[in-house]
């Protein structure tokens, strides 16, 4: 039996749906998809542990739905997810975006969170701490804009973070 | 991870009183007073953050609070200003008050308040006023100054045209398109971050800045792009990132066919043909105007990703960009071809060269796509040959990749928005239906709402009849995909796998040809199989798979679409054949719980529409509709559609429907029904069957009673029983009706249908109705229009 889903929408929040109704139709709809994915596939959910945030993401179910034009959002929408156990993560794209490169800052995103808000264990930082989610998007999902980053400009806008999460 | 302290967080956030919150907002203006940073100012503020958060209501805070936040956004410590931003924007601004920022401030804007700025814009003039400042700091910022500060202006501006494209001017745009240029083709070629050559014990006069790398190590030869690497990177080499990432979107909504049109005829005659000549080669592109020098850098740029994309990079993350560079590479180049046709002649050699380097490899099915869509668009301009590419497209990846979830989308939706395109350029992709149906049937829920999109222009005359089949077999295939997983992944003496029976099945060379026929890439080899039975029995312990059940739940709806495309068509033949099928196949599907009656009621409904539309279809296989209704198990094992048939058989059996249909006909249809009735009505139901539903009984009657009244030799026949119908039941309950009010209502129809036929004529008319009595004419009608029009006059000449 599937626990409570926490879903961590990475939305981009100046695009389409302003009110926070929407945003429960498309909670609701990607928790759906992901439990349906789930049960289909079959697999067998391991409690991932602390320290393994890599290889939870690595070994999540992600999938792809289509959302028609006002349903919640203005416009035609795609919305990617990534199931890490408990916990879904969704990211939200118009149609001319490009997925692959959504697909790749998801999980790259993905896992930062994780490791940042040590979501992975039994503690409330994802809460209390979600400022580090602001500065994370900032850099590296800056305004929505999808970044085509090479592993060496993706190293420098990491340590950026770091430094802020030191302070 | 959700645990219980969280939830109680939540809970004491959406719970907090009135009196309790205000009291917080003086303690947070207090602490924000004080000048340094400290861990309760910040913990306050998040705190906060998650109250705004989770409640449903968004929350007005006091103005004294409001302005203490607006100051933050300024604040030298990033910690605030990103909790400053997080907190406002969750807040409703205070009315009448903009967000004022002066020009020194929009100078210093960094991009948490910026992110402000923008969700707070309230209209068309508050993101042109946005739009102008960032314009005007790219062009004349001061030298010194964090780097930061310049890398968000392109995301915002990104932003701010997608909301609203005409808040840029043409100047503005003409300005952007030269600042892009210069970024994407004239950035900085040495590493920055002061890498240098020379080593530890060089001096600093023979430090030569490094030039920058390839993926695979290598030094770069020509001008740099994403795909470069360095071990620090300029400015101007951050902006090339950030150009490049939104330089689709950019072209996408700036530069159209139309728009070029539109400036061609504003320029003299002289500019003109020298630009159309210009373009096609790219050593005087200085002489352009800034939008096409745009395009024919974009061009370059991508020409040279491409070719970059056949280096091995050292990082697996940096193949995996190789590969969204790809696609986004073939979009652009795809984009401005659009724009400049002169362009696809330079376009092309490189197209071929990249499909046929990387055709053969499935893990780069979805940058296919993209070059297929390129194909499809510009095909015809080239003699090219496309016909390899539809098969790969169509006949191999759903075959092989139909599980991929992310190309099951991309390839619906390369479907659905090139449907017109596809079908006049690649007529031939309706044959390759049962390959997209691999997608529905391993995953429904995510894709059948592309199949609603999809599925009406796959029915075609020549593909109709399969396609019925192969939808209600879809939860075969669905079982039969799994099996086929299964199978490559099991070794073949597994103890622990499920479906054990069915794997073994699936293995078994007898039952090959069976699996291979669900499996099929293309239509044309056979509507169905033999031996379905068969196939239905070998996949029974399917029926409780997951999958298989999610795929049982979309064939209906997928079926609805069908039939309403079916009937478009207008193909009498075609329908006659169609009703052949439902009948057959009603007792032919795969045993999942509902899943019959489900397809029982579909069936029902548009046997019922088929017939009103065209009655003439009764007559024309009244021999296999007889058959079905002179079946007596089928009342029992098929109760809706047998009760369908009936109504149809009595509705539309007759002259006025179709002059063929002689008495000989009406007589023997009577014959066939009566004889149903007489044994359902007669003894107990056989063993393992309740009784008859009370509707079936009250069709069959009516049915009898509407042919007597045809053939009038009949009514006495169809009035004996009636009347016997009526003795029977005074005795009270009988073996055939389990509930007494069931009964009743059927004496009672019994009797109404048996006083009916007493009197021909008056039968006649009432069971058999002339066509102009059951459309309903309403005022073209002339007994009914009379009292219309005298209601309408009389309220017209009444005063009021």
């Amino acid at each position: 039996m599937l626990k409570r889903t926490v879903t961590i929408n990475l939305y981009r929040s100046c695009r389409g749906v302003t009110n926070k109704i929407g945003h429960l139709v498309l909670l609701r709809q990607v928790w759906s998809a992901v439990s349906l994915s789930r049960e289909a596939s079959g697999r067998l959910l391991v409690d991932p542990a602390p320290g393994q945030e890599a290889a939870a993401v690595q070994d999540a179910d992600s999938g792809v739905m289509r959302l028609r034009a006002g349903d919640p959002f203005t416009g035609e929408t795609v919305v990617l997810w990534l199931g890490v156990h408990s916990l879904a993560f969704t990211l939200v794209c118009e149609p001319h975006e490009n997925l692959l490169l959504a697909e790749g800052t998801l999980r790259n995103l993905s896992q930062h969170c994780l490791e940042s808000l040590h979501m992975l264990g039994p503690g409330s930082e994802v809460l209390l701490k979600s400022s580090r989610i602001d500065v994370l998007l900032s850099r590296l999902l800056p305004h929505g804009q999808l970044l085509f980053l090479n592993h060496r400009f993706t190293q420098s806008l990491e340590k950026d973070v770091a430094s802020f999460l030191l302070k | 991870m959700y645990s219980h302290g969280s939830e109680s967080l939540i809970n004491q956030a959406r719970e907090i009183q009135e009196p309790e919150l205000q009291k917080f907002y003086s303690r947070l203006v207090k602490l924000l007073q004080v000048k340094e940073l400290s861990h309760e100012t910040l913990d306050s503020l998040q705190r906060l953050q998650l109250i705004l958060f989770a409640n449903k209501f968004t929350k007005i805070l006091p103005a004294e609070l409001q302005q203490k936040l607006l100051s933050l956004l300024s604040s030298p410590a990033e910690q605030l200003q990103v909790l400053g931003s997080a907190v406002l924007r969750e807040t409703l601004p205070p009315s009448g008050q903009e967000l004022n920022f002066s020009e020194e401030n929009l100078s210093q804007l960094n991009t948490h308040a910026a992110a402000l700025l923008l969700s707070q814009a309230r209209s068309r003039a508050d993101l042109s006023n946005l739009c102008a400042q960032l314009i005007r700091s790219l062009e004349s910022r001061p030298s010194e100054g964090p780097t930061q500060s310049l890398m968000f202006t392109l995301p915002v501006l990104n932003t701010v045209f997608t909301l609203s494209p005409e808040c840029l001017t043409e100047d503005h745009v003409t300005l952007l398109s030269k600042k892009l240029v210069d970024w994407l083709r004239y950035a900085s070629i040495v590493q920055g971050g002061g890498a240098s050559s020379g080593g530890f014990f060089a001096g600093p006069r023979s430090r030569q800045p490094l030039p920058i790398a390839e993926l695979d190590g290598s030094v770069s030869g020509d001008f740099f792009t994403v795909l470069c690497v360095g071990q620090g990177f300029t400015e101007d080499q951050w902006m090339n990132v950030y150009a490049f990432s939104m330089l689709r979107h950019w072209l996408l909504t700036h530069h159209s066919v139309s728009n070029t049109a539109v400036d061609a005829d504003d320029r003299s005659e002289v500019e003109g043909s020298v630009v159309s000549m210009v373009s096609v080669t790219s050593s005087s592109s200085r002489l352009l105007p800034p939008k096409e020098r745009l395009r024919e850098k974009a061009f370059q740029y991508c020409q040279r990703l491409i070719e970059q994309c056949d280096r091995r990079a050292q990082k697996k993350a940096d193949s995996e960009l190789q590969k969204a560079c790809l696609v986004e590479a073939v979009c652009i180049l795809d984009c401005v071809c659009a724009e400049d046709a002169s362009m696809v002649y330079r376009a092309f050699p490189c197209m071929k060269a990249l499909f046929g380097r990387l055709s053969s490899d499935l893990s780069f099915a979805r940058v296919l796509l993209p070059i297929a869509q390129f194909y499809l668009n510009h095909g015809e301009m080239d003699t090219v040959d496309c016909e390899r590419v539809w098969k790969l497209v169509f006949g191999q990846f759903p075959a092989e990749l139909f599980n991929d979830a992310f190309l099951a989308y991309e390839l619906l939706r390369f479907l659905r928005l090139n449907l017109e395109n596809i079908q006049s350029r690649a007529p031939e992709f309706v044959q390759f239906f049962p390959n997209f149906l691999k997608f529905l049937a391993w995953d429904s829920p995510a894709v059948v709402e592309d199949f609603v999109d999809l599925l009406p222009s796959l029915v075609t005359t020549g593909t109709a009849v399969e396609l019925l089949h192969t939808l209600l077999d879809l939860p075969c295939l669905a079982a039969t995909l799994v099996l086929q997983l299964r199978s490559t992944c099991l070794p073949i003496a597994d103890p622990n796998s499920r479906g054990l029976l069915s794997l073994e099945a699936f293995r078994n060379p007898a039952f090959r040809g069976l699996f291979l026929f669900l499996l099929r890439a293309q239509a044309g080899s056979g509507d169905t199989i033999d031996r379905l039975s068969t196939l239905h029995e070998l996949l029974a312990e399917a029926a409780d798979w997951p999958r298989v059940v999610r795929c049982a739940q979309t064939v209906p709806v997928l079926l609805h679409v069908y039939f309403n495309t079916v009937v478009k068509m207008d193909d009498r033949k075609l329908l006659a054949h169609l009703v052949l099928v439902m009948l057959e196949r009603s007792s032919l599907l795969l045993r999942i719980p509902s899943y019959s009656k489900e397809i029982h009621r579909v069936f029902s409904c548009h046997l019922r529409r088929l017939c009103k539309l065209h009655p003439s279809l009764v007559v024309d296989q009244s021999h296999e509709l007889l058959e079905f209704a002179g079946a007596t198990a089928n009342v029992y094992n098929k109760e809706e559609v047998y009760t369908h048939v009936v109504w149809v058989l009595g509705e539309y059996l007759s002259v006025s429907s179709d002059s063929r249909c002689s008495v000989k006909l009406i007589t023997s249809c009577f014959e066939a029904l009566e004889a149903v009735l007489f044994e359902i009505t007669s003894s107990t139901p056989p063993p393992g069957t309740i009784c008859p539903a009370p509707r079936v009984i009250t069709t069959l009657m009516s049915a009898l009673a509407k042919l007597a009244s045809r053939s009038h030799d009949l009514i006495p026949r169809a009035s004996l029983f009636l009347s016997k119908l009526r003795t029977v039941s005074r005795n009270g309950s009988v073996a055939w009706c389990a509930d007494e009010e069931d009964l009743v209502a059927i004496v009672t129809r019994g009797e109404e249908l048996w006083s009916l036929l007493k009197a021909p004529g008056v039968a006649q008319s009432v069971l058999t109705p002339p066509a102009y009595v059951t459309t309903p004419r309403w005022h073209r009608d002339t007994s009914v229009a009379m009292p219309l029009q005298l209601r309408a006059l009389t309220s017209l000449t009444h005063s009021q």
